[in-house]
């Protein structure tokens, strides 16, 4: 299975959401993201300059084992995904991807009891993100 | 029979929707979602909460029939069983954008069922666990009912039966008549 991690971070870099798909160990992936989070700010910083900020990021950075694809929303809530490296998913496929899952996302921000910018607990949105996972790029 | 006048009363509900104003949707759930998250800010008790929910609703029917009334052109209704059907098919349709249905219509003991598949209060709605079993959060619907029936002579007694947001597959509300009411006991707004 291609998707071995993904994850939701607030505008502060706050964590809201993380969940691995992958035998490996939580932590890797916590760095992975973590890096993240300063190649997508480089990006940003890049096109600030009056330039539209697409949303889809695109790869943010390859690992020796994973390629990290990175989503930003115009609230400024980042989305990473972590693929492993052997995936042959096209840029159009994580796209897509990650247009779902900003839809997922949009579902469960909008629960009044979800306080926003906190961490997202919700089961239903854990089980509708695996689900989404589940069916690869 | 029966299924003639259901198809009309369709026809009613149809031609109502048609002619009222619309607006998002997803407003009208924010905003009540918004109210709800609230009251249980304000209020230290969820049964509170409960009946603040329930007596908005009893506010808002009060005001709602004579709007319904007047769009649907409908006129008394001849018994309780027409008052069901009339609040499944038309009520609902026109003010939640859904139709609902009428389930174990008692005329003996003065008691129905209105059942809503689709409830728009609900959508995106996820009860913390700390008020699974304890927030009503449909229970403005049960004022409303209550309400609007009072105006036009009804009291009734309304609970929500089954829920959505507790793991019933729809959204559910019983409906006990507890007296036909005569002209002269007035009806107004409660605090």
């Amino acid at each position: 299975m291609s998707i071995a991690a993904l994850a939701v971070i607030g505008r502060q870099n706050n964590p809201l959401f993380l969940q691995t798909f992958s035998s490996d160990v939580g932590l890797k992936f916590h760095f992975i993201v973590h890096a993240s989070l300063d190649v997508i700010e480089e990006k940003v910083k890049k096109k600030s300059k009056g330039e539209k900020l697409e949303k889809y990021l695109g790869l943010l950075y390859p690992t020796e084992d994973f390629k990290v694809y990175g989503y930003i929303t115009n609230t400024l809530v980042k989305m990473i995904l972590v693929i492993s490296e052997s995936s042959t998913a096209k840029d159009l496929d994580i796209k897509y991807f990650f247009d779902k899952f900003h839809q997922l996302f949009l579902k469960v921000t909008s629960n009044p009891f979800y306080e926003t910018n906190s961490k997202i607990e919700s089961p239903r949105f854990a089980s509708a993100v695996e689900s989404l996972a589940l069916k690869g790029l | 029979g029966m299924s003639r006048y259901n198809t009309n009363l369709q026809q009613v509900a149809n031609n109502t929707w048609n002619k009222i104003d619309k607006i998002n949707t997803e407003l009208f759930t924010l905003t009540y979602g918004a109210i709800v998250v609230q009251l249980l800010k304000d209020f230290d008790s969820v049964d509170d909460v409960n009946n603040q929910l329930e007596k908005m609703g009893y506010n808002i029917g009060l005001r709602l029939i004579d709007e319904f009334l007047a769009r649907s052109g409908l006129g008394r209704c001849r018994d309780l069983r027409e008052t069901a059907e009339v609040i499944a098919k038309v009520g609902f349709k026109m003010f939640l954008g859904f139709a609902g249905t009428v389930l174990k219509m008692n005329a003996k003991k003065g008691s129905f069922h209105l059942v809503l598949e689709d409830n728009p209060l609900i959508d995106f709605v996820e009860l913390p666990a700390q008020y699974k079993d304890t927030l009503i959060y449909n229970n403005i619907l049960c004022g409303v009912i209550r309400g609007a029936l009072e105006m036009v002579q009804m009291k009734v007694k309304c609970t929500v039966k089954k829920c959505p947001l507790k793991g019933h597959d729809v959204t559910q509300i019983k409906v006990v008549l507890i007296e036909h009411l005569t002209s002269e006991i007035p009806v107004g707004d409660e605090f």
